[in-house]
């Protein structure tokens, strides 16, 4: 019998050696394969992840087989091909189907729609059938993996190296006050590298991600810890800070450590698996309607003009969170893959019955980490020295203040730079206000509740849940558009609506009452409640009907903006799709990014979170190009100008100046003999913002032409009279007070979709520092407007607005007719960033305008089609054309001044040859 | 009848009289999760704790109010008993 058991271990022991030897083999070609000759950098990619992980998980196997634990393999082997394949098909064709989904809609980011999720299905599969022992490390092992494939290899180190750090001084041989200490210590060091340190041997890339894993994790980790009962599994502590899709969210849910363990496969494991993505699937719908809402129907302050607008403004200001409840929502799903039962958050949130229903709605994750380290903190003992009343006040507010504190420490932690606001202080306290007035309400009067899986609610008691949520909801956006502007003042401007109609007060009152009805049918069908303890009852058709409906809707996620479906539609259904599948910045908030390079991050809000996240992937060594100290200011309506013959050097480029403060090689102030001279005004990117000294357009097409006419027939000289950010109004100015001195043959001004509100902007600027325009007419649009030095920014523009179009033509027609005056060629140009534009239709009204005012007008709109306009940024957070992107446009310029005879710049004869 | 199916008789008896009126006593079970399940919110613990404190002369520590101890009839009468044991 002994000698059968051994002969019989003996091949299995070889067959477990073969099989480790496998596992050693996809492992090292995982950690291996980007040292090969001819890969440069981190070449870790999903491939290498993929190969690591599937690796991993034959090693785990062979390990087994040679220990003799091969029965527990047999037993999860068994159950996946066996009584679990169908629900297992189910999940695998959901996952299939997120992968598409997530790919095709580029969700959030190309390292989480292309990377973390294909990588998060490959180890979902792998995770499940590995015996249960084995899937905590498998999940760390992963969770590592996508930390290396998205950072690469040093800053993976560096993070991961802070991160075990950290969580080593929570487990020191010290007494609590002495961990307590060194974690402050600590933590106030990487705080100030944080804020002061423009250099860091690892990316800043890394320092979101450092501050989403540990500024609240490390805190909830800490206090766990403090009061646990039972020892600390290392393991835990690693998946708890490096859980898997971290890496790419800078805002991620505070799970709780206790809770986090506590849940750990606590259900049936399919039916946390379909809990998951159910939950993904939503998160996906909340995305893709905040896109939708981001791209088409967000207001600027300034353009509301009507009660509707107001109320467009308020309540898409409110939508917008949308996209933190969709990441979340994708968090916590790809989590319940890994058994991770994790609280449901965000349910219903915008459907709220009361200010404490809201905070129990929104973010749960949130108020339960306030609830365990200051609510109840606070709240117990207060209570033994005072009356329970007093306690709940003072504790409320002890939570409201500290969520404001956190929520600055979070901005900077993100940005590097702190966030505190008179309306981010007044929104805290002022929901903090309303709760504190709502759970004395509740603690005097009750709350109805009802147990799990029941419901009780009548048609009266929905209909008034209707009515509440109504008015929550309208008051919850009330504070919330406050919440993002810059002052009190600039929000009650906002309110000060001038027009308000019988459609205006249909929208007011029209808003709440959908709200009203939505909420109504969902309290009445018990789906506002939901599954509230996910009691994932085991029966078949637990999993299965959610996994159908599941499945259903991602598919019309799938198909619905596929070519075939769309292109039965209208031109502006093509577009719509078109513009869901880009995750870009909406108009106004890439105008506000290239504004940004000036203007210090104003504008950047916790509201326009697309925007933030570009600028907290900016490097921290030096500052941009304008704010480098070549500009100087002026007195006059000019405002600034670039100084003459400056260098500096920003960001690995170099930027001179000219002795007549252009970003261009110097030349004479008289036209040299037989020169065809082209005056360029424009905006960062004609003066070359994002490209070193050279490499700018005008400098190219003037080398091109220069090469190709060896002979020095006909030379042509391109100034570029482009700074940083002018409105056409500055460019009028610079017209007559220096461009008209060069003697140009044409005055080529470069517009883009932006021009009216620059040049706005800059008029209210102007007047607010007691500059006036030296224009009667524009003087006369200002009285019209009531526009003066006391009004506040936001409010001036709004009344602005009307006039914004009438003034661009007014300044376009000045600038057409003083260069035909001089007999020199007025020319329009159409050329944005590579970046989403704006509808057909108004470039069509843009060039229209040019062409009534007087210009000859050319539409550069296409000149970046064909490529991906990722490959034509300067970088990730800066939207100005880099090299390629100029030698595109200079292809462009070439064009019409060389081969396009139409243009005349050039006669026939004059050109030179060209291949 | 022991101490604990006392203790988790007065704290059925007070989640139903004070959070759950008019709902079946049949209902509430002692496993019945009870903060997972929205019945008990920081407002309702923080007056049940009360109670306990004073109905059995303890003192619950901030920490203990959680999902942990206070998730389910059951585990609040062993807190409880731990308690009174202590």
């Amino acid at each position: 019998m002994v000698a059968t058991t051994g002969a019989r271990a003996r091949p299995a022991g070889r067959v477990g050696l073969a099989v480790w030897v496998i596992g050693a083999a996809l492992t090292g070609v995982g950690l291996f394969a980007d040292l090969r000759p001819g890969v440069r950098g981190s070449g870790f990619g999903l491939a290498q992840a993929v190969s690591l992980v599937s690796g991993l998980a034959v090693l785990a196997l062979g390990a087994d087989l040679r220990s003799g634990g091969a029965d527990r393999w047999l037993r999860t082997l068994t159950a996946v091909l066996g009584a679990d394949r169908w629900k297992l098909t189910a999940v695998v064709l959901q996952l299939a189907l997120v992968v598409f989904v997530a790919a095709w809609f580029q969700v959030e980011s190309p390292a989480f729609a292309t990377r973390v999720v294909p990588l998060a299905a490959v180890a979902f599969l792998l995770h499940h059938v590995l015996p249960p022992p084995h899937r905590l490390p498998f999940f760390n092992a992963v969770s590592l993996a996508a930390v290396v494939m998205v950072l690469g290899w040093v800053n993976a180190l560096w993070l991961v190296g802070i991160v075990v750090g950290m969580a080593a001084l929570v487990h020191l041989p010290a007494s609590w006050p002495v961990r307590v200490l060194a974690l402050m210590t600590a933590g106030l060091t990487l705080g100030f590298l944080r804020g002061n340190l423009d250099w860091t041997p690892f990316s800043p890339a890394i320092w979101p991600v450092l501050g989403s894993v540990l500024m609240f994790r490390l805190i909830v980790y800490a206090y766990d810890v403090r009061h646990a009962s039972g020892p600390m599994p290392r393991s835990w502590s690693l998946a708890y800070f490096l859980m898997l899709p971290n890496v790419v969210f800078p805002l991620f849910p505070v799970i709780d450590f206790a809770t986090f363990r506590r849940t750990y496969y606590d259900r049936e494991p399919f039916a946390i698996y379909q809990r998951g993505l159910a939950w993904i699937l939503r998160g996906l719908v909340h995305l893709l309607l905040y896109r939708a809402v981001y791209q088409n129907l967000t207001l600027a302050p300034e353009e509301v003009n009507s009660g509707a607008r107001l109320v467009q403004y308020m309540v898409t200001t409110f939508l917008l969170y949308l996209r933190v409840s969709g990441t979340f929502h994708l968090v916590v799903g790809l989590l319940h893959l890994f058994g991770f039962r994790l609280p449901e958050t965000h349910r219903f949130f915008y459907l709220s019955t009361s200010f404490t229903d809201f905070w129990r709605r929104i973010n749960i994750y949130w108020k339960d980490f306030m609830m365990k380290v200051v609510f109840y903190p606070v709240y117990f003992p207060l209570r033994r020295r005072t009356s329970d009343t007093a306690a709940l006040v003072l504790a409320t507010m002890a939570v409201f203040l500290v969520t404001w504190l956190t929520h600055s420490y979070q901005w900077f932690w993100i940005l590097g730079s702190w966030l505190l606001s008179w309306t981010d202080g007044l929104f805290w306290a002022g929901l903090g206000g309303l709760l504190i007035v709502n759970s004395l309400w509740e603690a005097k009067r009750g709350r109805h509740r009802t147990l799990p899986g029941t419901r009780r609610q009548g048609l009266a008691d929905s209909v008034i849940a209707g009515f509440k949520a109504a008015a929550v909801f309208t008051t919850i956006c009330g504070l919330w558009s406050m919440w993002g502007l810059p002052s009190l003042g600039d929000w009650f401007d906002l309110l000060s609506v001038p027009q308000f109609t019988v459609s205006d007060w249909a929208v007011v009152l029209g808003v709440p009452a959908v709200v009203a009805l939505v909420a109504f049918v969902a309290d009445f069908t018990g789906r506002r409640q939901g599954d509230v303890d996910g009691v994932a009852r085991a029966s078949d058709m637990a999993f299965y009907r959610p996994a159908v409906l599941t499945i259903a809707g991602l598919l019309v996620l799938a198909v619905a903006p596929s070519p075939w479906v769309v292109g039965r539609f209208g031109v502006r259904t093509r577009e719509f799709a078109r513009e869901m599948r880009l995750p870009e910045l909406n108009m106004r908030d890439a105008e506000r990014l290239t504004r940004g390079y000036y203007e210090n991050l104003q504008g950047v809000s916790l509201q326009n979170s697309q925007l933030w996240e570009l600028y907290a992937q900016r490097p921290a060594e030096g500052q941009d190009i304008w704010q480098s100290g070549v500009l100087q200011e002026r007195s006059d309506f000019l405002a600034r100008e670039l100084k003459p013959l400056v260098g500096v050097f920003q960001r690995g480029r170099s930027f001179r100046t000219n002795r007549w403060g252009m970003r261009d090689r110097d030349y004479e102030l008289a036209k040299p003999p037989g020169t065809y001279r082209v005056a360029l005004l424009g905006q960062s990117y004609v003066a070359g913002d994002g490209v070193s000294d050279g490499e700018t357009f005008d400098e190219l097409v003037e080398d091109r032409i220069a090469e190709e006419d060896s002979a020095g027939a006909r030379r042509v000289q391109i100034l570029n009279f482009g700074v940083g950010s002018y409105s056409q109004l500055q460019q009028l100015l610079l017209l007559h007070d220096r461009v008209f001195e060069f003697q140009p043959d044409v005055v080529m001004v470069v517009g883009n979709p932006g021009d009216a509100q620059r040049l706005a902007i800059h008029l209210v600027q102007q007047v607010r520092r007691g500059v006036a325009p030296p224009w009667p007419v524009v003087q006369d649009v200002l009285t019209r407007a009531g526009v003066t030095r006391s009004v506040r920014e936001t409010e001036a523009l709004s009344r602005l607005a009307p006039f914004r179009d009438e003034l661009l033509a007014w300044t376009l027609r000045e600038i057409a007719a003083a260069c035909r005056l001089r007999d020199v060629r007025p020319v329009w140009v159409y050329l944005s960033l590579p970046e989403r534009g704006p509808a057909p239709a108004v470039i069509e009204a843009m060039r229209d305008t040019a062409l009534a005012a007087g210009f000859h007008v050319l539409d550069w709109s296409d000149v970046y089609d064909g490529h991906d306009w990722a490959t034509l940024r300067a970088s990730p957070w800066d939207f100005h054309p880099n090299a390629r992107g100029h030698e595109l446009i200079a292809e462009r310029l070439y064009h019409h001044l060389v081969a396009d005879t139409t243009l005349g710049l050039l006669s026939a004869a004059q050109r030179p040859e060209t291949p | 009848m022991s101490a604990s199916n006392d203790i988790q008789q007065m704290v059925r008896e007070y989640i139903l009289r004070e959070f759950l009126p008019g709902v079946d006593a049949s209902e509430l079970s002692d496993t019945t999760p009870l903060i997972s399940g929205g019945v008990l919110d920081s407002l309702a613990t923080v007056k049940l704790v009360a109670a306990l404190e004073e109905t059995y002369g303890i003192e619950i520590q901030p920490h203990e109010a959680s999902i942990t101890h206070f998730n389910c009839v059951k585990d609040i009468a062993a807190l409880v008993a731990a308690k009174r044991k202590a």
